[in-house]
């Protein structure tokens, strides 16, 4: 089990320059931990934040774009996961934390909770390269690889 | 989609679009949202966030597939043709009928609203 805060905490420690989405809640907590210039919040409507973080990474190829995801948000736009394989921008990182739930309507249950590998649709979708993390160490270290 | 001169991104679905549009918009480039009008209704809530409440410019190219050539298309019998113009109207979000090519020239000028 991993706190999608602590997470955040972890990643600030690792951030260089990059350009970070995140949408609804998370992008609540990563105003409060990790304030910062290239912090990107307004995605206009539930599911669209991987949408506006492609065109970001589309339009500055020089920097790395994260986002921060939801389940419930990417089940709201699950063809963005073809659509962003197929422009397969190299500078797109798409973080999905999974809680199960659609929490910024009241933590109203998704469809299927715990039950869809996320992992395994992004991976059919074309996503080169895919990780599963369930615990902070494991989450630290691969940020440490990727930094 | 071979032309040199544009960057095409294809999406799933048109909500995508707008916001890829949003997106791109915050990384300083232009972009045009080409779709028929059956995305466009089913984009309505992506516009109402990125480009009414948020103030980010999104043109739009709308295809107004069945219209009747010379009708207006508030006076088209396809329901959906129909409904096109009233649903921008009441966002508030400022368009031009083209289908000639004197209206093609106008509609070619800059909006100072958010499309």
């Amino acid at each position: 089990m991993m706190q999608r805060d602590e997470c955040l905490k972890a990643f600030k420690r690792h951030r260089k320059d990059e350009i970070v989405v995140a949408v609804y809640m998370a992008a609540q907590e990563m105003t409060h931990i990790m304030p910062n210039d290239l912090n990107y919040t307004f995605t206009g409507a539930m599911g669209q934040g991987s949408s506006h973080a492609l065109g970001i990474a589309l339009g500055r190829p020089d920097k790395r774009v994260v986002v921060f995801d939801g389940d419930g948000s990417l089940l709201m736009n699950l063809g963005s996961l073809v659509t962003i394989a197929n422009a397969a921008p190299k500078n797109y990182i798409h973080c999905l934390c999974e809680n199960g739930t659609y929490e910024t309507n009241g933590s109203v249950p998704i469809p299927r909770a715990g039950q869809i590998r996320f992992v395994d649709l992004a991976k059919a979708a074309g996503y080169p390269k895919t990780y599963e993390f369930s615990n902070l160490w494991d989450w630290d270290y691969e940020l440490e690889q990727h930094s | 989609m071979r032309d040199p001169d544009f960057k095409v991104v294809q999406v799933c679905k048109e909500d995508e679009g707008i916001s890829v549009c949003s997106g791109l918009f915050a990384a300083g480039h232009r972009s045009l949202m080409m779709m028929q009008y059956t995305g466009l209704l089913d984009s309505v809530n992506s516009l109402r966030g990125v480009a009414v409440e948020g103030e980010n410019p999104v043109c739009m190219l709308v295809g107004l597939l069945g219209k009747e050539p010379g009708v207006a298309p508030t006076q088209s019998k396809k329901y959906g043709v129909k409904i096109i113009e009233p649903i921008l109207d009441a966002m508030g979000i400022a368009h031009h009928w083209v289908e000639e090519p004197e209206t093609r020239r106008r509609s070619c000028r800059p909006s100072k609203r958010p499309m």
